[in-house]
């Protein structure tokens, strides 16, 4: 069952970034999913989104910037 | 006898009755609360692969009887408790079915049938006896022995003193030789007094202290996902499976067992916690097991009920590894053990846990292990038989035998809430997680496996290969133009008066988007596009499409604050309106532009349009007129490619910021063709367009028809929100397809159903489309009911996944038991997984969250880099290159990089590889521990006749309190009162809101769904609270009330209160029908009492009851009945009752605490 109750997740994340340098969160503890690679920072979830606000700041896939 | 001094019990003397043991009370109780029930017959059956001597063997079983009095006693009531009768002698005939003269295939078959009858035999307790023996015979030397007893005089222990005693009887017997046995120097009765008196002052204080303590604030039920909702009234039907752990698999297992140092039972256990926390998600996990109990000297050798139930409580936060939980079980066991000497019964009696669901105090799941078995000849073997007494004692109970073969597990489990299929996958779960531990007893619990192979690869791959061939590498505009090139003069869209062929449209669009891309929209470009629905919207969205651009669309009926706030947050410096809305513009952007800071020249050179702000304001009218002057109508060259934002639309967001969510043409267009796909469209459809259009549902009622040359009809919000209205202009417009939420489908319903006969034939409509809310299946029968012909496809998608994302085509109505109607399966290109909050997948029928991947999955969330990484998360369920699933269909199921979107839809898969939505996961909600999903109040209160519509929601007081509220719109003059009494038929208490709200209608948001947060809070005169303190007024409430005081430590007892809310408890509830019975003469059903525990209903009852039988039975006690039965059977069985009164001699007895001393 998933109960995602944000007040009780203290899981460590890690911010994640794709080929197209969309980010995103994943468990520290997991292997990364295929495709993903680190992008140098883990914490609680909040500490991970507020890292990727300052990071993230053109949200067009790679591909399609020019 | 004491601990202490190891005194014998003494033999007593010529004593017949006693108190029933604690264990047997609470037996004893269960029984009168099921009567003829068999969830306490136990049985074993031994086979015997030689010649049977039955004389021998029956006189055996005699001698077992005559040497045990456990074996001989039956039971009888007095004042309301059970005192155990020991008979002087009971005959036990062993009956000798010979199945020899039938066919050898048919033997065991016909074996099977009349055991599995015999263990379906009820005990009557009152009047014995209360085991039965049958022997089977099949061949010359092929014997079974089976054994049926009631278990409030046995247990697994007593079942090897039995069969090494048989063994021993039956040896001298059969030679005629003495029997080697010792006399027994106690007997069960001398235990049971002695417990009583054992189990008292300190002891017992410290005993009640330590289980107290570690039973504090547990968790009241254990949450198992079950196939069919919780009865209101549990019953204990039940069925029973065999499974085995191999030898070397077992093997494993104590190997590890012995590398971690703990026992087999301790693995055991903790990896079933393991697995009940996997199934479940909660960390605070009890379950039940037994102990022996045998401590006493002289009572190893006894044969009697002294089996005690403990609690293993045990913490699994923190997701440890599976060594450490090793850690943590192996104490809880321990200390458990220590403390061993409680029976259950006295313990709840004490906590008096919740147990208004009548459901088993403290746990729902039991786990035991046997692991020696009796010395018995070579050729009697005690053979594990899969025989079912139709009943189960708990929800599941897993009964372990350590034997030569391997681990033998017999799962007893409740058949109204469990189907066979589902137990058989949670034994394969149990037996991966352990394969896992036993590989790498490091993991932590929540990452261990749990699916088997084949599961994985059905849940994972086979579901998911959607794989279907779309133009993914061209967009919409394109596709629509040689649409155009086909049927240039067919009507492609209607509005009213107003039709615009395929070359119309296509034109005028053509013009808007040479003239976009003149003001520099391009690819990339968010175009808020303010209009009512209409040709010019259609237009609109065409131009900018083809222009390029992603449209955002703006409802001019929201308030200009929050338009204001989505054109600023989108950042877009374009508005594109129409000349009617320039007021509203205004409001939006000021009332007076300001002069242009950007492209001065440009601006002042383009009379078809204004500078306010930073907006680039373009009138539809201005550019529609003029663009036949000075633009081209020819299709652009494409601009936009599959991978840019088609649309943009605002959603609500929980805190209140609305989200933009961003969505790419591939995933539209994939959409598109998967309604083309799943309703057949074509050229000679009409699509109704209803929708607002900030909805996501009206990119499709848009554009869908657009691409098989159908057309599509726009519906004014006049006509749209009128039900009566839609459905007749559905019907004199020949529309084919139809797409609404179900909110508004409930009043169409109506307006038909209450209406007079005259209603649309809709002979045209070939398809209604649900969507947007949950469906509830009696939605679907009515429908089904008018409109036989006219399927129902029901849908579920999020806007961030480009709307739908599953169909559930619905042709008939579905089975009554179904509380949710299910939303399907994905749609093409759609990959669908429902994990638990690790992201692990979670078995079928598990709830869990629902995450989408596929070419549906939107860009995030406008401007939004955060809530779009916590919303938008990797997808790990690729691996690289093809796979192939088991269907032989190669698929590309997800490159690597991509995402999945997460829901926050809480969902479950029925085992046909269907989806079940059962509600949004923060519309789970905890109220007094129990975890409640807000939907199945909704779908129950639905079931009730009166009920049109509902929303139960969770209100928090300014202490903090929550409570739930239902918010009901009822077609009579229906009560809230009644409508509590209807629920509480079908829903445990703790799911009974607090408060029910009868309203004319449900505030409703712009989409047409129930707007939560426009809810009333309830006001006193509007609804009734529970719990308030009513006083009795008639007599026969006033006599209820005076025998409850005697029951209940309540002070005052209103004529409201329920008799499980003030502390009765089903030990309780015997008494109280007792008393019931003896004051009124009036026997209520238990069951009655269970759906009706108030004064006021019971009055109610017992006065419709005199009404129609004014002359009252007989007032006597149902147990003295019995018990008058007994003194003449005890009259003839025994001269010694002949000279003393059975009667007074219990009296007597009763007070005495050592009947030997008497």
């Amino acid at each position: 069952m998933s109960n995602n109750n944000e007040q009780n997740d203290n899981i460590t994340y890690k911010v994640v970034v794709n080929h197209e340098e969309q980010y995103s969160i994943w468990p520290a503890s997991r292997e990364n999913a295929p495709g993903w690679r680190d992008a140098g920072k883990t914490g609680l979830k909040a500490e991970c989104l507020a890292y990727i606000k300052e990071v993230w700041t053109d949200m067009r896939p790679l591909s399609l910037r020019t | 006898m004491t601990l202490t001094s190891g005194t014998p019990l003494s033999k007593r003397q010529d004593i017949y009755a006693f108190p029933a043991s604690l264990a047997q009370q609470g037996l004893w109780y269960i029984d009168q609360l099921h009567s003829r029930s068999t969830i306490y017959n136990l049985f074993s059956t031994l086979r015997i692969r030689t010649t049977v001597n039955i004389d021998a063997l029956a006189r055996s079983i005699q001698a077992i009887i005559q040497r045990h009095e456990a074996l001989r006693t039956i039971f009888v009531t007095r004042n309301g408790q059970p005192l155990q009768v020991i008979l002087p002698h009971l005959e036990v005939p062993l009956a000798v079915v010979d199945l020899e003269h039938l066919p050898e295939t048919r033997r065991l078959a016909e074996m099977l049938r009349l055991a599995n009858a015999e263990v379906q035999h009820p005990f009557d307790l009152a009047h014995g006896p209360l085991l039965r023996t049958t022997l089977f015979q099949l061949g010359a030397k092929e014997f079974l022995l089976l054994l049926t007893i009631h278990h409030i005089i046995y247990d697994g222990w007593s079942a090897h003193v039995f069969f090494r005693e048989l063994a021993a009887y039956y040896q001298a017997f059969d030679k005629d030789s003495p029997v080697a046995l010792p006399a027994l120097p106690v007997q069960y009765v001398d235990f049971a007094v002695w417990q009583r008196e054992w189990l008292s002052g300190e002891r017992l204080d410290e005993l009640l202290a330590y289980w107290k303590q570690q039973l504090a604030g547990a968790p009241a039920l254990l949450e198992l996902p079950t196939d069919r909702p919780r009865p209101a009234i549990p019953t204990s039907r039940g069925s029973l499976r065999l499974f085995q752990f191999s030898k070397v698999f077992a093997g494993a297992l104590k190997a590890l067992s012995r590398q971690e140092k703990v026992s087999f039972f301790t693995t055991l256990v903790a990896s079933f916690q393991t697995l009940l926390y996997r199934y479940t998600g909660q960390e605070d996990l009890l379950l039940g097991t037994d102990t022996a109990d045998r401590g006493q000297a002289g009572t190893e050798d006894l044969i009697g009920f002294f089996v005690n139930t403990l609690v293993l409580r045990c913490n699994l936060s923190g997701n440890p590894t599976f060594r450490e939980l090793l850690g943590r079980v192996r104490q809880v066991i321990l200390e458990a053990y220590a403390h061993q000497a409680l029976p259950i019964e006295v313990l709840a009696r004490e906590l008096q846990p919740d147990r208004s669901l009548g459901q088993n105090p403290f746990f729902q799941v039991m786990l035991s292990l046997d692991l020696s078995s009796p010395d018995l000849p070579s050729d009697w073997e005690l053979l594990p038989l899969e025989l079912k007494t139709g009943s189960a004692k708990f929800d599941l109970s897993f009964e372990m035998q350590d034997r030569p073969e391997g681990l033998l597990i017999f799962l007893e489990y409740n058949t109204d809430l469990f189907d066979e299929a589902t137990i058989v996958r949670m034994m394969g779960h149990w037996q991966r997680l352990l394969e896992g531990i036993v590989t790498d007893p490091q993991q932590h619990i929540a990452d261990l496996p749990l699916l088997t192979a084949a599961e994985w690869q059905r849940q994972i791959i086979d579901w998911n290969a959607t794989t279907a061939d779309f133009p993914q590498h061209r967009c919409f505009p394109q596709l629509f133009e040689e649409q155009v090139a086909r049927t240039p003069g067919a009507i492609a869209v209607v509005c009213e008066q107003e039709r615009l062929t395929y070359w119309q449209l296509n034109r005028r669009a053509n013009h808007l988007a040479r003239h976009l891309r003149d003001r520099g929209v391009g690819p990339g470009a968010i175009v808020p596009l303010l209009a009512e629905r209409g040709s010019a919207f259609i237009i609109a969205m065409l131009g900018i499409m083809k222009a390029g651009g992603a449209y955002l669309p703006l409802d001019p009926r929201h308030p200009a604050a929050r338009l204001r706030q989505m054109l600023e947050h989108s950042g877009s410096h374009f508005l594109l309106t129409t000349k009617k809305l320039a007021p509203i513009v205004s409001e939006i952007v000021g009332p007076n532009p300001s002069p242009c800071r950007r492209d001065s020249a440009s601006c002042l050179s383009s009379p078809w349009h204004d500078r306010s702000g930073p907006y680039e304001i373009f009138y539809l009218e201005d550019i529609f007129a003029i663009a036949d002057t000075r633009l081209a109508h020819d299709n652009l060259p494409a601009c936009a490619a599959p991978r840019n934002l088609a649309y943009v639309i605002y959603t609500s967001g929980s805190t209140g910021t609305p989200k933009g969510a961003m969505i790419e043409h591939r995933g539209m267009l994939n959409h598109l063709y998967a309604k083309v796909s799943a309703l057949e469209l074509s050229a000679s459809d009409r699509v109704a367009q209803t929708a607002s259009q900030c909805f996501d549902i009206s990119v499709w009622q848009f554009l869908a028809a657009l691409l098989v040359g159908g057309r599509v009809h726009i519906f004014p919000d006049e006509v749209a929100h009128h039900p009566v209205q839609l459905l007749e202009q559905v019907d004199q417009h020949e529309i084919s397809i139809l797409e609404t939420v179900p909110s508004l489908l409930r009043v169409m319903l109506e307006s038909i159903e209450n209406g007079s006969n005259i209603y649309p034939r809709l002979e045209h409509l070939r398809w209604l489309i649900p969507t947007g809310e949950a469906l509830p299946p009696e939605f679907c029968k009515r429908w089904l009911n008018i409109y036989p012909a006219i399927p129902l496809l029901n849908a579920y998608g999020p806007t961030e996944c480009s709307d739908d994302v599953t169909h559930f085509p619905i042709h008939h109505p579905l089975t009554s038991q179904q509380l949710h109607t299910p939303i399907g399966r994905p749609i093409q290109n759609t990959q669908l997984y429902v994990l638990d909050r690790h992201l692990h997948p979670v078995p079928v029928g598990v709830n869990g969250e629902l995450y989408i991947g596929g070419v549906g999955v939107g860009r995030g969330y406008l401007n939004d880099p955060q809530r779009t990484a916590a919303s938008f998360v990797p997808n790990p369920f690729v691996r690289a290159g093809l796979i192939t699933s088991s269907a032989g269909q190669a698929t590309d199921l997800a490159p690597c990089g991509e995402r999945l979107y997460k829901t926050g839809d809480l969902v479950r898969y029925l085992s046909d590889g269907t989806i079940q939505f059962l509600g949004r996961i923060d519309h789970q909600v905890k109220i007094r521990g129990y975890r409640i999903e807000l939907g199945e109040i909704e779908s129950v209160l639905r079931q009730h006749n009166s009920v049109q519509d509902v929303v139960v929601i969770v209100r928090e007081d300014t202490s903090g309190n929550k409570s739930l509220v239902a918010y009901v719109v009822a077609s009579s003059d229906v009560t809230a009162n009644e409508l509590r009494t209807s629920l509480k038929q079908n829903l445990p208490d703790y799911m009974i809101p607090a408060a029910i709200v009868l309203l004319g209608s449900l505030p409703l948001t712009a989409n047409g769904k129930v707007n939560r947060h426009a809810l009333p809070a309830p006001e006193n005169e509007r609804f009734e609270r529970d719990g308030r303190f009513v006083a009795a007024t008639q007599p026969i409430q006033q006599q209820l009330v005076q025998i409850w005081e005697e029951l209940l430590p309540v002070r005052p007892i209103g004529i409201q209160d329920n008799f499980f809310e003030i502390g009765g408890h089903s030990l309780l509830l015997v008494r109280l029908l007792g008393r019931i019975e003896q004051v009124f003469g009036k026997k209520i059903p238990t069951a009655t009492l269970l759906a009706t525990p108030t004064i006021e209903q019971l009055a109610h009852i017992l006065t419709a009851e005199t009404a129609r039988d004014p002359a009252p039975v007989g007032a006597a006690v149902a147990g003295d009945a019995s018990l008058n039965g007994h003194v003449k059977g005890l009259k003839r069985a025994s001269p010694r009752s002949a000279e003393k009164p059975v009667l007074s001699s219990m009296k007597a007895i009763w007070k005495r605490s050592r009947p030997g001393k008497a």
